[in-house]
């Protein structure tokens, strides 16, 4: 039986070196950038779920992700629809007739929802694909990932080290709430003010606890010979498989050819520089990319 | 191997020394045992003999340390750990890789050892600490036994010359406790190398030092070979520390012998009757019930608890026993209704709730309020006492729990005893008719045990504490309840139940050595106290 903080890395996406699991994140993150047809949008973000997919998620991450995901999407969709400013717009609801305030009223737009609705793909083939890279790799993984990638050791093993505390750390709030609870303390019973003031204290022997470890910590591994600037080895090989190579390569290649359609494409619509042979590739452009 | 002579140490911003004109020498082979009251420069002198103190703080330090020869003060702290291995008191924060085999890789790997000597030596490290098998097994599934046996891998590893160790037992199950020991005791038997060992739990290590060195404020105030340590325990007594249980016996006996363990220790005719128990029995009106409880942590993970039923009467001192992972701590969330059951329910006298107080295993989680006073005002503001009522029961619950003078003290400037006392102190506020008290002596001394325990509320209608301790539960619990696996194997009165040995071992349960040495001479005495008056 998995317990619920392991990852997932005997899944598909698990296996794969750290390093392309970054640099897939990566990929994703410029690519949706770069999109801009709903097609493309919706593209990139089957592609999210398929990373996701291969991640095999338990049961509680799937939860996790749709909460994220419904609130992500429920929340663009929500201010694109208060705020879209391009005409033609449909009113769909009218919450308060205009005013001095609102010109117009305070009113959800119809091509605001649907703008909403395709710029949230953008945001959805990310999340899937930080989701899965986070649910299927070790800190040790990314850690040795980054120190592979040149990031400097000592940052790289202060970033892996704080993120695995952070479970711990969620656990000990939960463990200070539970206790004010059953102290009797209700939020709002003796109003604002008290309420944020317990609020507010109620993190203190969170973070009080947070310094404590970070001081065993500190103290544990400087004892085991943990230094800034030091030659080191490495139980490990870092180098990459052909197949990673080749996962690489083909994400670079694609990343260059959409940058480079998209480059022409707005040279072309700049009146910068035009060529006829490439009229079959700026319809591809304005449609689908 | 270890020298430290005249070593004085004083804090910044501190007048009084941590540390006053400390000498010590630790040969090879030899494993020292080093305790004394919580505050009184044990870690400090660890810290120094270690380097860290030297390196990492501002601390004035005069006086001389020398490891192997070598002033460790002049030494850079990375190549100082070649030369001195350090244990921490908490496996959970010392160790910060995923796997065993990684983790006894870090240190290999900022000593910048060649990967096949890494292998090599990883896999002696894991081997003789026992945990070859678990090499590739994510860390946070290991035992707490098993990681403090990982940390000390990952110390044995960069092969020192001296291993110290910080009190390493003291947040251990016994069954975890007993696997570090073994290490102890493997450790000096195979290897040339000088040992030290800080701890409170004497009567733990005592039998495997070599010496036994005592400190008080600063001062190593006694420093004796074993068998000369505890034959006068007046020192032991000032200072409040856990004095092993057969040398107390044969001393308030009058008897020369200070045995450490029941086989050691000679056979003594009874001269009279076992007295009875002091404590209440319970009686029996319900105050609730536990029926048919299941629990579980998530749909896929295993049952933490697996149909449990328990009675709870009024006057019931009920102490929860059993390995970590047996359901203790969870029963006691499902009783305080923190944890909902999967499965079953508690049914309390009357349909609801009476008021209920818990102390979570980490008492520094329940401070989060300025001073102590306002600590243990916080529930009755909450529960709408006015101002001079809660003063009142402040003052009269910071009087039960010996905190009074601390009163406008911050509480996280207290020492661990202090924030323990007032995390219950701020339970015992809301006036609880039912106080659940969760590992409450994990990491404390027997003086700070006692004086908690002590003034716990007699007008609490039932007390239920999960310990590991089977010297609190003889003095302190009416009823043992124990678990194994999630369900209860086991349920009566101490004497009853202490003194089952198959169940005992089936909750990994260690009697203590007045309790081994009871039984061997056939006397079902609990304490060193009802054995005095047996043999005396």
């Amino acid at each position: 039986m998995r317990p619920w903080f392991a990852r997932n890395v005997d899944s598909p996406l698990g296996r794969l070196d750290a390093r392309v699991k970054l640099a897939l994140g990566f990929f994703m993150s410029v690519q949706v950038v770069l999109a801009g047809s709903p097609f493309c949008l919706l593209l990139l973000a089957v592609v999210g779920l398929l990373v996701y997919v291969s991640g095999r998620p338990t049961a509680f991450q799937v939860k996790l992700t749709a909460i994220s995901l419904v609130l992500l999407v429920w929340g663009v969709m929500l201010s694109q629809g208060f705020f879209y400013a391009e005409h033609p717009r449909t009113v769909l609801v009218q919450l308060l007739p205009p005013n001095p305030l609102f010109r117009d009223g305070l009113n959800i737009y119809r091509q605001g929802l649907r703008y909403g609705l395709v710029q949230s793909l953008r945001l959805t083939a990310v999340l899937l694909t930080g989701y899965a890279i986070c649910f299927t790799t070790e800190p040790d993984q990314f850690f040795r990932g980054l120190v592979a990638m040149r990031a400097p050791y000592s940052v790289s093993f202060m970033a892996v080290t704080a993120i695995r505390f952070i479970p711990i750390v969620a656990q000990e709030f939960a463990t200070v709430r539970a206790a004010m609870r059953l102290k009797g303390y209700r939020p709002f019973q003796h109003g604002v003010r008290d309420t944020l003031a317990t609020e507010v204290a109620g993190l203190r022997p969170v973070l009080a606890g947070a310094v404590r470890r970070s001081e065993e910590v500190a103290l544990a591994i400087v004892t085991r010979g943990f230094a800034f600037g030091q030659k080191r080895t490495s139980l490990h090989e870092t180098r990459l498989h052909p197949g990673h190579w080749a996962a690489l390569l083909a994400m670079l290649a694609l990343l260059l050819a959409v940058a480079a359609c998209k480059a022409l494409f707005w040279l072309y619509l700049a009146e910068i520089y035009y060529a006829p042979a490439l009229r079959g590739l700026y319809q591809f452009t304005r449609d689908w990319l | 191997m270890i020298d430290v002579q005249a070593l004085t140490v004083r804090y910044p911003g501190r007048e009084a020394p941590t540390l006053r004109d400390a000498d010590l020498h630790v040969a090879p082979g030899e494993l020292v045992l080093v305790s004394g009251p919580t505050g009184c420069g044990k870690s400090t002198l660890l810290n120094a003999i270690n380097g860290v103190l030297a390196h990492e703080s501002d601390a004035e330090i005069s006086g001389e340390v020398t490891v192997d020869g070598r002033d460790v003060s002049t030494m850079p702290l990375h190549a100082l750990c070649r030369l001195v291995g350090s244990v921490f008191q908490n496996p959970d924060s010392q160790l910060c890789t995923a796997t065993p085999e990684t983790e006894v890789a870090f240190g290999l790997e900022n000593m910048a050892v060649e990967r096949a000597a890494m292998r090599r030596r990883i896999a002696q490290a894991l081997d003789t600490v026992g945990l070859a098998h678990c090499r590739d097994q994510p860390t946070a599934t290991l035992s707490g036994g098993q990681k403090q046996r990982l940390a000390i891998a990952c110390a044995l590893a960069l092969e020192p010359k001296a291993l110290l160790l910080d009190e390493p037992i003291s947040q251990l199950d016994p069954e975890g406790a007993a696997e570090i020991l073994a290490v102890i005791a493997r450790l000096k038997d195979a290897h040339d190398r000088a040992v030290l060992v800080i701890e409170h739990r004497i009567e733990d290590v005592a039998a495997l030092a070599d010496r036994v060195v005592i400190m008080a404020e600063g001062r190593l105030v006694s420093d004796r070979p074993r068998a000369a340590a505890f034959l006068d325990l007046g020192p032991l007594r000032r200072l409040g520390l856990a004095i092993p249980h057969l040398p107390d016996l044969f001393e308030r006996l009058g008897r020369t012998e200070r045995p450490l363990s029941a086989h050691e220790a000679p056979d003594i005719q009874a001269q009279r009757p076992l007295p009875e128990r002091t404590l209440e029995d319970a009686t029996p009106a319900l105050v609730g019930a536990v029926r048919g409880v299941r629990f579980r942590y998530g749909r896929h993970t295993p049952w933490v608890l697996e149909g449990v039923d328990l009675e709870l009467h009024r006057g019931d001192r009920i102490a929860l026993m059993g390995p970590n992972g047996s359901g203790k701590s969870t029963l006691l969330h499902v009783l305080a209704g923190t944890l909902r059951p999967s499965a079953g329910a508690v049914e309390w006298e009357g349909g609801t709730r009476p008021p209920l107080g818990l102390v979570v295993q980490e008492p520094d989680l329940m401070l989060f309020q300025e001073t102590v006073r306002d600590e243990v005002e916080f529930a009755p503001r909450h529960l709408g006492l006015g101002p001079a009522a809660r003063a009142d029961v402040a003052g009269a619950v910071m009087a039960r729990m010996g905190i009074e003078d601390l009163a406008d003290e911050a509480p996280f400037a207290l020492s661990r005893g202090q924030r323990l006392r007032t995390a219950v102190g701020s339970v015992l506020s809301m006036r609880p008719r039912v106080l659940l008290l969760d590992e409450p002596t994990t990491g404390q001394d027997r003086d700070q045990i006692e004086r908690m325990m002590d003034g716990l509320s007699e007008d609490v209608d039932l007390l239920v504490f999960c310990t590991h301790d089977v010297d609190t539960v003889a003095r302190h619990a009416n009823r043992v309840v124990l678990l194994a696996n999630g369900r209860i194997i086991a349920d009566g009165p101490p004497r009853q139940v202490l003194f089952d040995e198959e169940r005992m071992r089936a909750a990994c349960i260690r009697p203590t050595s007045a309790q081994a040495y009871a039984r061997r001479i056939g006397v079902a005495a609990l304490q060193v106290d009802e054995l005095v008056e047996v043999l005396s």
